[in-house]
């Protein structure tokens, strides 16, 4: 069995996601990004969305800190 | 006395001393200069330093490559290295507050009040100071990742295999052409530069050179391994930003794709890499108080010299004079 994709929650910015997958985008293109890692906008300021562009630096911290992850339904 | 061609101009005693070393075969060497007291802002001997680590690299055409590890070569240049270090230490710290080094990076990164060439580029920078801009980073992108490379084989643990896979990445995971360095090679044929990565060595300030030397001294000692790593996360973490308004500046000049790739490339690679830098190479690896400070010290060095580069750059781009 293949190793599942790893997503990072980035502190204060992208959510870092490690592994291929499919990205279908707003007008339903599919595209496999060639970039092992990829970079995923959390904050909405990104300029090439859906990925980081970094923005997330600029200005006021967009992303308030997160709680930990405590949602049941969830396997830990 | 043999010449070679390729081997630049000498611009004092330390440079004339390593040209006319690599000049001839390897052998052994007359007593070398005096070492000058502050090296940073030295152009020979920043040039010195710049002829002799190119051997690291791609070399020089016509000089022998038995020259890299020379004992005689090695005997000069290291108080040479070292007292380039002693004042990289004098001139740049930044203090462990204690919290993870990736939240210290980021908010060094944010904190540093170097002014900013991107900005001014991306509004006002003309034709001609574009090419001087690509001219002066060349020294640097030219061997993109290069320096780099040396740190591979002296990580061990849980940081090896990120920083190894933002490596692949910036040698373009194995696709022909896909060389961050080869993109920024286009950029430069695409204003009509020389992509020779010794073309311009003649016309690089002090600050362009000492860039490179200080990332190729942290490469090539693993004792400065850390400070390496410090290094070279700051270099990730303020690149998306920047990359985007040199982006915009060229397309502001009308310069199309095969420019401006390198750039557009970069913003994306860039806020990958600084997060994989942060949180999965430097967070696990700075696991002593000792590898922290140097970490911190390597960030503190590349915040530095970088803000050199930019305060030279825009003194003279601000005054319409060429860089």
């Amino acid at each position: 069995m293949s190793e599942p994709l790893r997503i990072r929650v980035c502190p204060q910015g992208p959510l870092l996601v490690h592994g291929e997958f499919v990205l279908v985008d707003e007008d339903g293109t599919e595209t496999v990004p060639q970039r092992s890692s990829v970079a995923l906008c959390r904050c909405g300021r990104s300029t090439i969305q859906p990925l980081c562009d970094g923005n997330h630096k600029v200005g006021r911290p967009p992303i308030e800190p997160g709680e930990p992850l405590e949602c049941p339904r969830l396997v830990g | 006395m043999s010449e070679v061609a390729s081997l630049p101009h000498a611009r004092g005693a330390w440079s004339r001393y390593v040209i006319e070393a690599l000049a001839g075969p390897p052998r052994d060497l007359p007593e070398p200069p005096a070492l000058p007291d502050r090296v940073r802002r030295d152009e020979d001997v920043q040039l010195a330093l710049y002829v002799a680590q190119e051997l690291h690299y791609g070399g020089w055409e016509g000089v022998d490559d038995d020259w890299e590890w020379h004992p005689a070569l090695a005997q000069a240049l290291r108080p040479l290295q070292d007292r380039f270090l002693a004042e990289l230490r004098e001139s740049f710290a930044l203090e462990d507050s204690g919290e993870p080094l990736s939240t210290q990076l980021f908010a060094a990164a944010r904190a540093d009040d170097s002014p900013s060439m991107s900005s001014w580029f991306q509004r006002h920078a003309t034709v001609e100071q574009a090419r001087e801009y690509l001219v002066l980073r060349s020294a640097v992108q030219l061997k993109e990742a290069d320096a780099q490379a040396f740190l591979m084989p002296r990580l061990r643990g849980a940081a090896k295999a990120p920083f190894i896979e933002i490596m692949c990445d910036e040698y373009g995971s194995g696709r022909p052409g896909r060389l961050h360095s080869q993109i920024w090679a286009r950029s430069m044929a695409g204003v009509g530069l020389s992509t020779d990565e010794h073309a311009f060595v003649d016309q690089w300030p002090t600050e362009a050179m000492a860039i490179l030397n200080a990332q190729t001294i942290f490469g090539i000692r693993r004792s400065l391994l850390a400070a390496g790593i410090g290094f070279y996360s700051i270099v990730e973490i303020t690149s998306s930003i920047p990359m985007r308004r040199y982006q915009r500046g060229f397309e502001r000049l009308g310069f199309g794709d095969d420019v401006t790739e390198y750039f557009a490339e970069h913003v994306e690679a860039d806020a990958t890499h600084e997060q994989m830098m942060a949180l999965e190479v430097v967070d696990p690896f700075g696991d002593t108080r000792q590898r922290r400070a140097d970490v911190l010290f390597g960030a503190a060095v590349c915040l530095g010299l970088d803000g050199d580069l930019a305060r030279w750059c825009l003194t003279r781009w601000d005054q319409g004079a060429a860089a």
